[in-house]
């Protein structure tokens, strides 16, 4: 069995509190992606499983075995790092096979690894190769070969398709996520980058300040964020925050934004419990671009999810696929998404309609999901 | 049996997590019997009345006192400020101008580099030899001008007492010129070119962006080749020893001559060791903030 | 480089004067360099009557090899005359152990002081880089008492010794400088593949090691080759490195002054070094300017 869980992990160096209190738990096979800013501990907690660090609290365990005092090399596990770490003096088949000579495995079954690992990645023709002689995705190849051959229980990433260009990257990306449908092994992918997470993560655990924000499936933590942070960081354009006050409009909740005179009016559809303690008082609307968009037909009907309200254009910034319209909505500017046909001219007045299926509030003052 | 294999392994395992340590331990246990200890041990000899040998009987601040109550000591620092000051002054002057120079885009480089910092590469004692040899009064250089006509001239420093510090100044600047030279010309090779470019499109001459520009944003690398030549001079033993031996007399006596003579040929070892202890606080004087400046600005930039 | 060259457009003729007057300068400083090595080997391929006739930029009418071989083979050090040879191999037996020795302990430490960093290393490190900037005359006499009670007085051995421990602060130096440039994740793949800390050592960090094992030989073996100090205060007679013979030489009063003599031993006694500097002048500057400038 190759679960990990961490309970309760801490580190400090010195008296700066790197992480703080992690608990995380995942089964066997899955993938898990720990994501946040540059410098939030995400290195680190990745050192602590792979023993590289030792940790100042907290327990780790693979399986039923509690791992804090052993040896990385007796974890069984691998690891791919973001410069990759390729052995400079060695060829590409010396540095996959390093790790088993280490552990004295016969030279021909170190052959048979090889051949198959490097079957599996293509990189047949490059075992002879030193690592100066290759190019930065064959490099990331050996590096994940050297991770493969040694069949270990978890594998561990740390950033490792951050030095590729972007298309190689996307490529690259995939081919971890099918190595992964098919090895069945159970992985933990640090990235700063929120696509990747979302694509590889079966569950992803988001990180900010050594602290653990949330840590659910993909689906969860983009529809439901715990707090502004996490809403923020993932998804791309980034969720749309905007100032208003929660209101009872004839006994039906709705979100209230001030404009001038003439206050945008959003009634909500299925109002949780939890938003009655915050009526008439003020909170973060959030939502994301997409649930704002051009006028949707039915949007009319009564109790449609959408709400209709009209803005002035600033900006558009097509993109192809869609068109990002900017408007001004209680003194900041908002992202709306519309199909490129539909798409207003700077300076229109437009209709649009928000999906009000799709929304988050949150607290202003501690930032967390209400 | 099982408890003394576990003892066993818990101290394989302790020397396993403590290799680091343990491999640094014989230098670093050197560095202190051989560095520090020696330090004390020679700051206390310089409070006892060793002469011949050492022996220990407290005396205070009596060796000091003795020490600067000679005259050959204060020749020695006399010496000192005037080789030091000349020597370091020279060197940077000249090692800027020719960093400058080769700075050009000099079709033979490579070349010139080599000739300017080859004397770097030899001893003092070798460089001291042949200067001696250079500006002997009779064969040398003086005889050379008489040949090439010049009959007035007169050029006998090695055995002026009044001068043969200057000549030390002229083998010194020989040798060290050339590695204040490269220090530059590296430092050079390193200022940005778009400064360099940006400034030139603002219509500044080539001497400007040198003076105004190039020459200020390596003014760090003036400091460390000062610190580096100040440190070469108040070591200057070999030098002096090969090309004057001190004299005439002890006209040409440095700090680092004069300990050794007072140590292991007059039989004063209290005097040798509160010189040394003199020469050591000089080199700390220079070498201390320095360093200091130089690790903090270091743990800024890494 | 400061590359403005480019920009000098116009005034052709101006430019060319200027361009030749830059040579003209640099030649003639090539020539002040040059200059004692010309007389160095000039004067030891003349007779001591053509010295004495000649000046010191004749080229010799006759070239003899005389003044070598007897430098090499007859010269008198002290009130032995069996030439310079005697001390030019107790210079080589004193430099190849001290130089191999402490390049190994630096390396070692500059791995132990930068992949396996352990509390208080830093100033580990500070405080043995230290020794590379006292004058050593603040420790000669302790030194002279200590090599005497171990019985290494006025012995090969001996000047071995000091000259590793007081080479250590700058091999350490240089090999942390180099070693903190190398990723530490080479160090954590390898852990993960298993290797402990000297196979990791031996087997990774050696192998990539050779610019700066280049630097810190030649730097040690020209400090070494080339010290006086430690030479004249901690040998005697026979066992006298190189440089000490031929500051004897150079110094003796008895007899007639055989400068040719003295320039052979001179060339002598500089050729290793400066053989050493011709082949890897480019390794040789950046052990000079390793610590002095940053990068
Ligand atoms: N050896 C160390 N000593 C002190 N602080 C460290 C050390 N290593 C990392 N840190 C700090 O820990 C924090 C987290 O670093 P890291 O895990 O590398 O972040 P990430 O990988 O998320 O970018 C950073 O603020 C970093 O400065
Ligand atoms: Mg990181």
């Amino acid at each position: 069995m190759s679960s990990l869980t961490l309970d309760k992990v801490r580190k400090a160096y010195g008296p700066v509190e790197v992480l703080k209190e992690i608990n995380l738990a995942i089964e066997d096979g899955e993938f898990l992606v720990l994501v946040g800013p540059s410098g939030c501990g995400k290195s680190t907690l990745l050192n602590l499983i792979a023993g590289l660090e030792s940790s100042s609290g907290g327990e780790i365990r693979i399986g039923d075995r509690v791992i804090n005092d052993v040896h990385p090399k007796d974890r069984n596990i691998a690891m791919v790092f973001q410069s990759y770490a390729l052995y400079p003096n060695m060829t590409v088949r010396k540095n996959i096979t390093f790790g088993l000579e280490i552990r004295r495995v016969s030279a021909e079954e170190r052959d048979k690894a090889v051949a198959s690992v490097a079957k599996l990645l293509q990189i047949e023709p490059l075992l002879d190769r030193k690592p100066a002689q290759l190019s930065g995705g064959q490099r990331q190849r050996v590096a994940m070969g050297r991770a493969l051959v040694r069949n270990p229980d978890i594998f561990l990433f740390d950033e490792p398709l951050s030095n590729l260009d972007a298309k190689l990257r996307v490529d690259m990306r995939t081919e971890i996520k099918k190595l992964h449908q098919r090895l069945g092994a159970t992985i933990v992918y640090v990235t700063h980058d929120q696509i990747e997470a979302m694509t590889l993560a079966s569950r992803i655990a988001v990180m900010k300040d050594g602290i653990l924000q949330q840590f659910d499936t993909p689906q969860r933590i983009y529809e439901h964020p715990n707090n502004m942070f996490v809403a923020g960081f993932i998804g791309s354009p980034s969720m749309n925050f905007i100032h208003a006050k929660l209101i009872s409009d004839n006994g039906r909740l709705a979100i209230s934004i001030e404009r001038g005179s003439n206050p945008i009016v959003l009634p909500l559809k299925d109002a949780p419990e939890s938003y009655n303690a915050y009526v008439g008082k003020d909170v973060v609307f959030g939502i994301r671009p997409e649930g704002l968009t051009h006028k949707r037909t039915g949007s009319e009907e009564p109790g449609s999810q959408y709400v209709n309200f009209d803005s002035k254009v600033e900006v558009i910034e097509p993109t192809g696929a869609d068109t990002m319209t900017v408007i001004e909505i209680g003194g900041k500017e908002i992202v709306a998404r519309v199909r490129p046909d539909r798409a207003p001219h700077p300076g229109e007045t437009m209709t649009f309609s928000a999906d009000m299926s799709q929304i988050s509030l949150f607290d202003p003052v501690t930032e967390l999901r209400i | 049996m099982g408890a003394s294999s576990s003892t066993k392994s818990n101290l394989t395992a302790l020397i396993q997590r403590n290799l680091s340590k343990i491999v640094v331990a014989p230098s670093f246990a050197a560095s202190l019997f051989f560095v520090y200890g020696f330090i004390l041990w020679t700051a206390y000899m310089a409070f006892s009345d060793s002469r011949m040998m050492p022996s220990y009987g407290w005396t205070g601040l009596r060796q000091y006192e003795r020490l600067w109550s000679m005259e050959r000591w204060h020749v020695a620092i006399e010496n000192l400020l005037i080789f030091g000051g000349l020597f370091i002054t020279i060197c940077l002057l000249l090692g800027c101008l020719l960093a400058v120079l080769l700075d050009q885009r000099i079709r033979a480089e490579g070349a010139l580099r080599t000739i300017f910092l080859y004397p770097m590469a030899l001893s003092f004692i070798v460089t001291g030899t042949v200067w001696k040899w250079i500006l002997n009064p009779g064969l040398g250089l003086e005889n050379m001008m008489h040949e090439l006509g010049w009959a007035s001239f007169k050029f006998d420093w090695l055995i002026n007492s009044d001068m043969a510090i200057y000549t030390v100044v002229i083998a010194g600047v020989w040798q060290a010129s050339g590695f204040v030279m490269a220090m530059f010309l590296a430092a050079l090779r390193g200022v940005d070119q778009d400064i360099i470019r940006a400034a030139y499109m603002d219509g500044a001459s080539l001497p400007r962006i040198y003076f105004g520009i190039i020459i200020p944003s390596i003014r760090p690398v003036f400091l460390s080749a000062i610190v580096v030549l100040a440190h070469l001079a108040v070591k200057s033993f070999d030098l002096v020893i090969a090309l004057t031996g001190g004299g005439p007399g002890y006209a040409s006596d440095l700090p680092a001559t004069f300990m050794y003579t007072m140590a292991f040929q007059r039989n004063q070892l209290g005097i040798g060791a509160a010189s040394a202890m003199m020469m050591l606080a000089t080199v700390m004087a220079i070498i201390v903030p320095y360093l200091y400046s130089e690790l903090r600005g270091g743990r800024k930039n890494g | 480089m400061a590359d403005l060259q480019q920009y000098s457009h116009g005034a052709g003729w101006k430019n060319a004067v200027l361009r030749g007057l830059l040579y003209l300068v640099l030649i003639l400083f090539a020539l002040y360099y040059l200059f004692p090595l010309f007389v160095m080997v000039s004067t030891s391929l003349k007779s001591l009557t053509e010295i004495r006739e000649g000046s010191l930029i004749s080229l010799p009418r006759v070239i003899t090899f005389d003044a070598w071989t007897y430098a090499w083979n007859d010269a008198c050090v002290g009130v032995t005359c069996s030439g310079i040879k005697v001390y030019f191999w107790n210079s080589v037996k004193m430099a190849i152990p001290a130089v191999l020795i402490s390049t190994f302990l630096g390396a070692i430490n500059g791995y132990a002081l930068t992949k396996f960093r352990f509390k208080g290393a830093n100033v580990v490190f500070a405080l043995l880089l230290f020794g590379c900037f006292i004058p050593f005359q603040v420790v000669l006499l302790p030194m002279s008492q200590v090599l005497g009670k171990l019985g290494l007085a006025s012995s090969t051995p001996g000047l071995v010794m000091v000259h590793v421990v007081y080479g250590l602060c700058f091999t350490t130096l240089f090999f942390r400088n180099y070693y903190v440039s190398i990723p530490d994740e080479l160090v954590k793949a390898a852990t993960i593949d298993g290797a402990g800390f000297f196979t990791i050592f031996w087997r990774i960090i050696l192998p990539i090691s050779t610019p700066i094992i280049v630097v810190s030989v030649i730097w040690q073996f020209t400090q070494i080759w080339n010290d006086f100090l430690f030479g004249a205060s901690f040998s005697s007679g026979d066992n006298a490195p190189m440089t000490v013979a031929l500051n004897n030489i150079v110094n003796t009063t008895t007899g007639v002054k055989a400068y040719n003599v003295d320039m052979a031993t001179a060339l002598l006694t500089g050729l290793p070094t400066l053989l050493v500097y011709v082949l890897a002048g480019k390794y040789f500057v950046r052990g000079l300017t390793a610590g002095s400038v940053k990068g």
